[in-house]
């Protein structure tokens, strides 16, 4: 069961820096995702893993065994990409066993490794089907029992749910998650979709313009954001502008835009401080008057999306700031656009950061 | 603004129907959607209301008037598809007068209306800029532009926000209506995405197998769904086989093969009947209740947890080995729970759908 370590990790493409200066360190058993929009460096990082790419600075451990110059073929590591990879002329069975075949194995010894590899990705009952007889999970599926064959205990994922329609997508996590924990295996899966690497990873690392900015447990970069940047990539956030009126007792009021006044909860910001607050929108909800304890912000709903489960709420506050909010549909009343209803929200769902140099930059899905 | 009516529409390639008699009345000013998994008919739909193929069977009318032999562009359609269909060496400006200025129309006018439509897609501040240079979101609305400067009243857009990130979607979903809403325009969208589908749609047609399993607004496919396909295809359910063994005083009792007695208050059914008792995930609530049996609850143990954006999702294992799916929103969760915990859950009678079963299922 291999760690992963990279250290200061630098790859350059001519004058651009995809990957600059990374350290990371993926810990042994670990279901780990590189998260990020694209061109932040996170298949690069995946690529330099694998041994596909050279890193230009910097060396990669696995297992405690510096990997650089050796090919991916040597690293004992599995490869799962987006598109299946799959020899369309060979059968299930044959795909399985084609890379154990060129490694020199007895015929038994590989028909053991098969079967247990397809036995655990569910696909036993299709082992003598030709690749255009599969379905798209069926296919992935096979890729993964490929790289379990091997017995590579290092699953290397890029982008590997991209190519299957949604609704068999979030099936498909709950696949991959358990094989790779049935098995002990680390994985290190990329995606630029937050809510799979939520759903999916132990721990997430939130990649942007070739840097680790955050990394921590979803529940961790859920609830505590360590940016503005990493708190709008990962999962949906109204912004606003404000500065800090006063600070007592656990409390931080801050005067928002045409006067609103709320409070943020603890802080140590002083009082004059410029702040940006994010408030995640399903930790927002609609009322028809104010509530107690709750922060109460008067508005219009100018735009509702009934979703199935959720309502969604565009709604304009009486200072012209728009606020987006997510309600489960059971959770009350549906209100109709233009109906004036309050904002509720409690004050230790507010996230606080002090106003950045470029609010715009720190916004920006790039 | 044309109002928009198929009728009897079938397409065939070969033996198999890709379209199967399909009739469906799409209102002026419209915003609509086919939904549906691949295959199951929506883009082939798409393509005969452009006139880039025509159908075996069947008429399709714009304004009352049919549409047969009537060339693509002779129809008042623009069309915006998956891939950004830009000229990668013209710049926005230059792709966007590119169907006035072959239309040879009048350069002042032309100059106005591709202004105009730079500024609804917010890339008026882009004009020189090549397609490379742009992000998928702004390749995509300056393919809207240009789809919209000849004058189009229907717009057809095919996956139009499937090879954008996640995030980057759910913002131009909501523009792309505020820009067919603004202009009026009759919009027919293609997605597999029910949440994009839900979000942007005045009316959303299920598709299945070539034809239009149910045509509704979003929120009645979600409170009224008429098959479990359409059920399934909008979440996460949970599906028990059962016989009904009491029916009156408003509820429907069914006991399930694995000896669960359920009660819906939904729909009436008589005594005997075969059917599938179907409930949300996110319809299931975990109560602290103790281990007694009674109607709509169940017991179990977690097996998997997961961590979404605003609910957790669990698999839960029931004593009789069936695995089912419970979400809870953030807003109601008090604790998290473990896995191997045992849990109890219970729903409400309106919340248990039932559909009629064949026997040989």
């Amino acid at each position: 069961m291999p760690d992963v370590r990279l250290v200061n990790v630098t790859k350059r493409f001519g004058s651009v820096v995809a990957v600059d200066h990374l350290n990371l360190h993926v810990r042994d058993g670990e279901y780990f995702v590189f998260l990020g929009p694209s061109g932040c460096g996170k298949t690069t990082t995946l690529r330099i893993t694998s041994g596909l790419t050279e890193p230009s600075e910097g060396e990669v451990y696995i297992d405690n065994r510096n990997v650089s110059g050796i090919p991916p073929e040597d690293r004992n590591i599995g490869l799962v990409f987006q598109h299946f990879e799959i020899f369309p002329f060979m059968t299930v069975y044959e795909n399985v066993a084609y890379s154990l075949s060129i490694q020199g194995l007895k015929d038994e010894e590989i028909d053991a490794k098969v079967h247990q590899a397809l036995e655990v990705t569910g696909l036993s009952e299709v082992a003598d089907k030709y690749p255009n007889n599969l379905s798209a999970p069926e296919l992935q599926r096979c890729s993964i029992a490929r790289a379990l064959a091997r017995g590579s205990k290092l699953l290397l994922l890029d982008e590997p749910l991209g190519s299957l329609d949604p609704k068999t997508r979030e099936r498909f996590r709950f696949t991959l998650r358990s094989i790779v924990k049935g098995r002990g295996l680390t994985a290190i899966h990329v995606t630029h979709d937050q809510e799979e690497a939520m759903a999916i990873a132990d721990r997430i690392a939130v990649f942007r313009e070739g840097r680790v900015l955050q990394v921590g447990r979803p529940i961790e970069l859920y609830e505590l954001p360590a940016s503005i940047f990493v708190a709008n990539f990962v999962g949906e956030t109204n912004f606003l502008e404000g500065v800090v009126d006063r600070r007592r007792r656990g409390k931080t009021l801050l005067r928002l835009r045409g006067n609103l006044l709320i409070d943020a909860g603890e802080s140590d910001l002083d009082a004059g401080s410029r702040v940006v607050v994010g408030v995640r929108r399903e930790n927002m909800s609609i009322g028809q008057g104010k509530e107690k304890g709750m922060n109460s912000l008067i508005g219009q709903v100018v735009r509702m999306a009934f979703l199935g489960k959720l309502v969604r709420y565009r709604v304009e506050l009486e200072n012209g700031d728009l606020i987006e909010v997510k309600q489960p549909t059971r959770m009350g009343k549906i209100f109709e656009e233009k109906e004036r209803v309050y904002v509720l929200f409690p004050s230790e769902k507010v996230l606080i950061y002090p106003y950045p140099k470029n609010l715009l930059y720190e916004l920006a899905l790039k | 603004m044309p109002e928009i009516k198929l009728e009897g529409v079938t397409k065939r390639y070969g033996k198999t129907e890709a379209v199967r008699k399909f009739s469906l009345t799409i209102h002026p000013d419209e915003y609509f959607t086919l939904l549906g998994p691949i295959g199951s008919g929506k883009t082939t739909t798409l393509m005969l209301l452009a006139g880039l193929i025509e159908p075996d069977e069947g008429d399709i009318f714009f304004d009352g008037k049919p549409m047969k032999g009537v060339p693509p562009e002779d129809r008042g359609i623009g069309f915006v598809f998956e891939t950004f269909a830009l000229f990668p060496h013209y710049n926005v400006w230059e792709n966007v007068i590119y169907g006035p200025r072959v239309k040879r129309e009048d350069p002042a006018s032309a100059k106005k209306v591709a202004d105009e439509m730079l500024e609804m897609v917010l890339l008026e501040d882009r004009p020189d800029a090549l397609p490379e240079e742009l992000s998928g979101g702004m390749k995509q609305r300056a393919a809207l532009a240009r789809a919209l400067t000849s004058g189009a009243r229907i717009l057809l857009l095919d996956e139009p926000l499937a090879s954008l990130d996640a995030k980057i979607r759910v913002a131009l979903a909501s523009d792309l209506r505020r820009i067919v809403k603004g202009l009026g325009l009759t919009a027919i969208h293609v997605t597999n995405n029910v949440e994009e589908a839900m979000t942007i749609s005045d009316r959303i047609a299920m598709m299945h197998n070539g034809s239009p399993v149910q045509v509704g607004t979003p929120r009645e496919l979600y409170e009224d769904p008429k098959t479990i396909f359409v059920m399934d295809f909008m979440g996460d359910i949970n599906l028990f086989n059962g016989t009904v063994t009491r029916s009156g005083d408003g509820f429907t009792e069914v006991s399930t093969q694995e000896g669960f007695l359920f009660r819906s208050s939904r729909t009436t059914m008589e005594v005997v009947s075969k059917v599938h008792a179907v409930v949300r995930a996110e319809d299931i609530d975990i109560t602290p209740g103790g281990s007694e049996e009674a109607p709509n609850k169940l017991h179990g143990v977690v097996k998997e947890k997961m961590f979404l954006l605003g609910f957790m999702k669990y698999l839960i294992e029931l004593k009789t080995g069936q695995e089912i799916i419970v979400e809870v929103p953030f807003m109601k969760r008090e604790r998290d729970l473990e896995t191997g915990e045992d849990i109890a859950m219970e729903f409400a009678p309106q919340n248990v759908y039932l559909f009629q079963r064949e026997e040989s299922l």
